[in-house]
């Protein structure tokens, strides 16, 4: 439905898609699309501001954490299966896939959090390499900050649900 | 020991974007125990791996940019075409009309980005991609008229018109910031 209006708020050449004749009509810009071009454009700009934020959040996930974890105690032995072994038993009961280990050693190495590099071939590999990684300066920071918030957390909660409820965990 | 069949294994790194493929097939043929299994690991990794490749290699301003580009290319086929007007008073079928060959192609080239190789860096390359691109572009409409979806089709010249300005814009644009390898500290060792 086109709403007629004032003709003060029409574009110079009227919308597209229209024969000259009906683009003399003035046409207000708020009825015929000019919200969905306005959507599209907030849409597009919010897609923008949340990709370049994601690269820039300081704070750290629980799987970030639990993986970075297994980082600190696998020392030179950290690649992809070594790493989703060690966070499975970290996150227990719950079930850890080595895709999801792959995107989050991917977003910690963005993060400047860990490093990577390629190791020798081996047999039991096919010959093939290993891509080990290891915990950069940032990443330790990061993990000790995360550690003693965690550490806080189950204090406060041991003192409000009482010592046998913490012991028994 | 056992190995994955072969094929398998060929088909598997295949799919996989090459920054990661070493290591992903020999992390899946480390776990490998029976070729049904293997197969369901590969299915959870590959998608994910190629997203985040995909992540990774992608610069979100130079890809809002290639998308206004490419719009604008299908768009400007468009009878007296004027950005202004456009932006103002575009209704919805004709911003769907538009949308169809322009997402088809930013998808392909989402896509490469995921695939992109320190080694591919080449204008060759990156005119493959594109052209591979805009030609998924032109495919979609002819896919809307083996349809019969008329209405959803462009225009008289615009698919043309617009795959040749979107080729070249979104080439152009690709030379000058080509999909980042993101690796800093790939094939680095320690020590």
């Amino acid at each position: 439905m086109r709403v007629i209006c004032h003709p003060n708020n029409v574009g110079e050449l009227g919308p597209i898609g229209l024969e000259p004749d009906e683009r003399s009509q003035p046409v207000c810009p708020g009825a015929s699309g000019h919200w969905l071009t306005g959507i599209a454009i907030d849409m597009i700009s919010y897609l923008y501001y949340s990709v370049n934020q994601m690269a820039k959040t300081d704070s750290l996930g629980v799987f970030e954490q639990v993986i970075l974890t297994a980082l600190l105690t696998l020392r030179d032995n950290a690649y992809g299966v070594t790493i989703r072994e060690k966070a499975e038993k970290l996150a227990h009961p719950k079930a850890v896939s080595i895709g999801a280990v792959y995107v989050t050693l991917d977003r910690l190495e963005e993060k400047g959090l860990v490093s990577s590099w390629l190791s020798d071939p081996t047999p039991e590999r096919g010959g093939r390499a290993k891509r080990c990684y290891r915990l950069e300066p940032a990443g330790r920071r990061a993990l000790q900050e995360a550690a003693v918030t965690a550490k806080r957390i189950w204090d406060s909660t041991a003192d409000a649900w009482g010592r046998n409820w913490a012991r028994a965990k | 020991m056992a190995y994955p069949p072969e094929i398998i294994e060929d088909a598997v790194g295949w799919l996989l974007p090459p920054a990661c493929r070493e290591e992903v097939l020999g992390d899946l043929c480390e776990q490998y125990v029976d070729a049904a299994r293997y197969a369901v690991n590969m299915l959870t990794v590959a998608p994910r791996v190629i997203v985040s490749q995909i992540r990774r290699n992608t610069d979100a301003r130079v890809f809002l940019a290639t998308s206004c580009a490419i719009c604008y290319s299908f768009a400007s086929g468009l009878a007296d075409f004027s950005l202004r007007s456009f932006l103002m008073h575009a209704d919805p079928l004709t911003l769907l009309r538009l949308a169809i060959p322009a997402i088809a192609a930013l998808l392909v080239l989402l896509v490469r980005n995921g695939y992109s190789d320190s080694e591919e860096r080449r204008l060759r390359a990156i005119t493959l991609d594109v052209a591979v691109a805009m030609g998924v572009a032109a495919l979609t409409q002819f896919a809307l008229l083996a349809t019969l979806r008329f209405d959803l089709m462009l225009p008289r010249w615009c698919p043309s018109t617009g795959t040749v300005m979107g080729w070249l814009f979104a080439i152009v644009l690709r030379a000058i910031f080509p999909p980042e390898m993101r690796l800093p500290a790939a094939m680095r060792s320690p020590d």
